[in-house]
């Protein structure tokens, strides 16, 4: 009888290993556009960031504002990702790229091809001539799929 | 029983256990753990948004403050007339009609008890996206705000 009963146990134990444990300890995760959420979090957080004694993440100073300087900041050269940022604020609009072997490829977003791109607005305060303004920041994102 | 007949019974009743087992193992796999951060994408800005929303510059009786200011005042006079405007202009200039949003205030002590609610399309559930703050109020009270989106 103990018999019928050591066949079950083996055999419910093998399946929580194989099944339910092991894989539990890899659960899968898809950061397929994670890498986008570190360049908007990099350009907000650190590149453009307003300083003074400490930094305040959402703030843009506005003489960082420029393409070789965000370019330099981001590292992103080659065939990597391409960046195009577009800042409205106080009726003014302007616009900077970065890495623009990869940011003239926005134009093949609209199709389904091999690129993955996201365009977000942020809402973002400009340290601008000792004063905050308000505005919005455009910012696409266009790699390839992985 | 025979040896024979006794092997023969052990045989199926493992197949049958094995076949148990495999089915169990198939209703375990449908739960596998997985977890996409694309799915987060669609919000993933929202903490600077609000964070900014509570830096607006606002204006009060021709005198500058924040949007935080404003909150706190609005709660002491209990009038939220200004906020209300102040605040869709900024989420409308942003969010346009592509998103559902909603800001929602509290005191800290009450967080179930919203004494202002303020979005554009009805009340968005408990699965969107949210970000939330503590602001001290004018009387020593600590305020939640909250905002959600959904797009």
């Amino acid at each position: 009888m103990l018999l019928f009963l050591v066949v079950p146990i083996i055999f419910v134990s093998l399946v929580l290993i194989v099944f339910l444990i092991i894989p539990s300890s890899y659960a899968q995760i898809g950061a397929s556009n994670a890498d986008h959420i570190v360049i908007k979090k990099n350009l907000l957080y650190n590149c453009l960031v307003y300083n003074d004694a400490r930094a305040y993440p959402g703030i843009i100073d506005i003489t960082l504002f420029n393409g070789d300087r965000v370019s330099r900041c981001l590292g992103l050269e080659g065939d990597s990702y391409g960046t195009i940022l577009t800042l409205n604020y106080d009726g003014k609009s302007s616009e900077i790229s970065v890495n623009n072997r990869m940011a003239d490829r926005i134009a093949f977003c609209s199709s389904q091809g091999s690129f993955q791109c996201s365009s977000e607005d942020i809402y973002v305060m400009i340290y601008e001539n000792g004063q905050l303004k308000s505005g919005l920041l455009n910012v696409k994102i266009v790699g390839f799929k992985k | 029983m025979k040896r024979g007949q006794y092997q023969y019974l052990m045989f199926v009743y493992g197949l049958v256990i094995l076949i148990i087992a495999l089915l169990f193992a198939g209703f375990l796999f449908s739960f596998k753990s997985s977890t996409d951060i694309e799915s987060y994408s669609g919000y993933s800005s929202l903490d600077i948004n609000f964070l900014n929303y509570l830096r607006t510059p606002v204006f009060l009786n021709e005198l500058q403050f924040s949007m935080m200011d404003l909150i706190a005042y609005s709660y002491y006079t209990n009038d939220f007339t200004k906020l209300d405007e102040q605040t869709r202009l900024v989420f409308n200039s942003l969010y346009g009609d592509r998103c559902f949003w909603q800001i929602s205030y509290s005191l800290e002590d009450t967080p179930n008890l919203k004494f202002h609610i303020i979005s554009n399309l009805g009340l968005l559930s408990e699965n969107s996206g949210s970000v939330r703050a503590v602001i001290p109020g004018l009387k020593g009270e600590n305020i939640n705000a909250e905002v959600r989106e959904k797009c």
